[in-house]
């Protein structure tokens, strides 16, 4: 018997799933991506250095960060240029707020309404509102965390080769991500 | 009203606006009904959608057919982003010999034509939401304006407009870096110019740019023309 997943629901990208079953057990599972390709490695030969993380970062608009902060790598491994340890650290702060933003986009979003039986977080959200807003507030202080730093929370704009196109000006600009952490955290940890 | 969300060739980020509506987003789908997001629900219905909105380009032999389905299944058809308005950033091929293109990353075979297409190459678009990738004030705005009938208000201006009135400092004016703010039309906030780089014109053209003007400006200040090109 073959049981077939024509498209695969709350997953990032595009899949379908065939199950092959002998009795009640899976044969064969194969999995297939259908995803079209869209050539980003082709189409980064020859263009300047400096389009190199506005163009990685369309590999995925859910962590853009990741690919952006590798292509500014990749050419500054190229050039010979070490990056002082201050951006790298801001440089990490905004792979966190990636981390945060897309995993509770994960959890909550797309994986959670599996565990509890619905379809989506709008079910869920019937269910369960309290935990559906508590959610929202952790992916809320990563996206908090890529605004500040880079201006959206999709395609930031301010990483580039050898730093940033621009800082903040002073700690203070920071610290309302600070606050927005410790609510998050909150919203989980109150009785 | 039934609202379906389609995805083509593209980031998924454009999809991420409608996460980023947050308790919006709640509230939206509890005013309509979200018949078709295969990114946000496992229970999917195709049937007739009145409001459809389309991420991502044309780029394989199966999203002509399915666009053209998707039209045909449509009253309303929304297309979002820059993939689905102008054909994205894997357009860049277009403008290259394709099979470099397609033999220089992977092995196997796979479908891909050799074009990134815009939606509207293949079927009529009602309506158009820019931007790489479109931010959510432009959503709600499509959103509520096409639930109350009424047109949308979305930037046709271009993205000086906008950084101006944030009062930054011109970067071409003051530090001669080119910038395509005069070009593009905004709606993002002038957030390259906020964050201290030129615009590189994510949101795409206005109606009528002024690329002439902009080109001589340019080459005034030595930015038109790459060393050794004629």
């Amino acid at each position: 018997m073959k049981i077939r997943l024509e498209a695969l629901t709350r997953v990032e990208g595009e899949g379908a799933l065939e199950v092959y079953l002998e009795g009640k057990r899976p044969k064969e599972i194969r999995l297939s991506i259908y995803e079209p390709p869209r050539f980003i490695e082709g189409i980064l030969r020859g263009k300047p250095y400096q389009v190199i993380p506005d163009i990685t970062a369309r590999i995925c608009g859910i962590c853009p960060v990741a690919y952006q902060i590798s292509g500014v790598q990749a050419v500054e491994d190229a050039f010979g240029v070490e990056v002082p340890q201050e951006l790298q650290k801001l440089r990490r702060l905004m792979y966190y707020g990636e981390w945060i933003q897309s995993h509770a986009l994960h959890v909550f979003f797309l994986h959670l309404p599996d565990f509890l039986g619905v379809h989506s977080v709008l079910e869920l959200a019937k269910v369960d509102r309290e935990l559906v807003l508590a959610g929202l507030e952790i992916k809320r202080c990563g996206g908090l965390i890529l605004q500040t730093l880079g201006g959206r929370t999709s395609h930031p704009v301010s990483l580039t080769a050898g730093g940033f196109s621009s800082l903040p000006e002073s700690l203070s600009e920071l610290l309302p991500l600070e606050l927005a952490l410790e609510k998050s955290l909150w919203s989980f940890e109150k009785p | 009203m039934k609202v379906g969300v389609f995805k083509f060739s593209s980031c998924d980020g454009c999809q991420l606006a409608f996460f980023d509506l947050e308790e919006e987003l709640l509230l939206l789908s509890e005013m309509v009904s979200i018949d078709y997001f295969l990114e946000a629900t496992s229970l999917n219905r195709w049937d007739e959608f009145d409001l459809a909105f389309v991420e991502g380009s044309v780029s394989t032999p199966e999203e002509e057919e399915r666009i053209k389905k998707i039209r045909g299944s449509s009253k309303f058809l929304v297309a979002i982003g820059a993939c689905a308005v102008s054909g994205g950033i894997q357009s860049a091929r277009n403008y290259e010999d394709f099979s470099r293109v397609y033999t220089s990353v992977y092995r196997g075979h796979y479908q891909a034509n050799p074009h990134s297409r815009p939606i509207s190459d293949f079927v009529k678009v009602d309506l158009e939401i820019r931007g790489c990738p479109i931010n959510k004030g432009a959503l709600k705005e499509v959103l509520v304006a096409v639930m109350h009938q009424r047109s949308p208000q979305l930037p046709t201006y271009p993205l000086c407009l906008e950084c101006k009135r944030k009062g930054n400092t011109c970067l071409v004016v003051a530090y001669q870096r080119p910038c395509l703010g005069p070009i593009t039309v905004a709606g993002c906030g002038a957030l390259c110019p906020s964050f201290g780089r030129g615009c590189y014109g994510c949101y795409g053209p206005v109606e009528k740019p002024a690329l002439e003007a902009l080109q001589e400006g340019y080459e005034r200040l030595g930015l038109g023309k790459r060393p050794g090109s004629s």
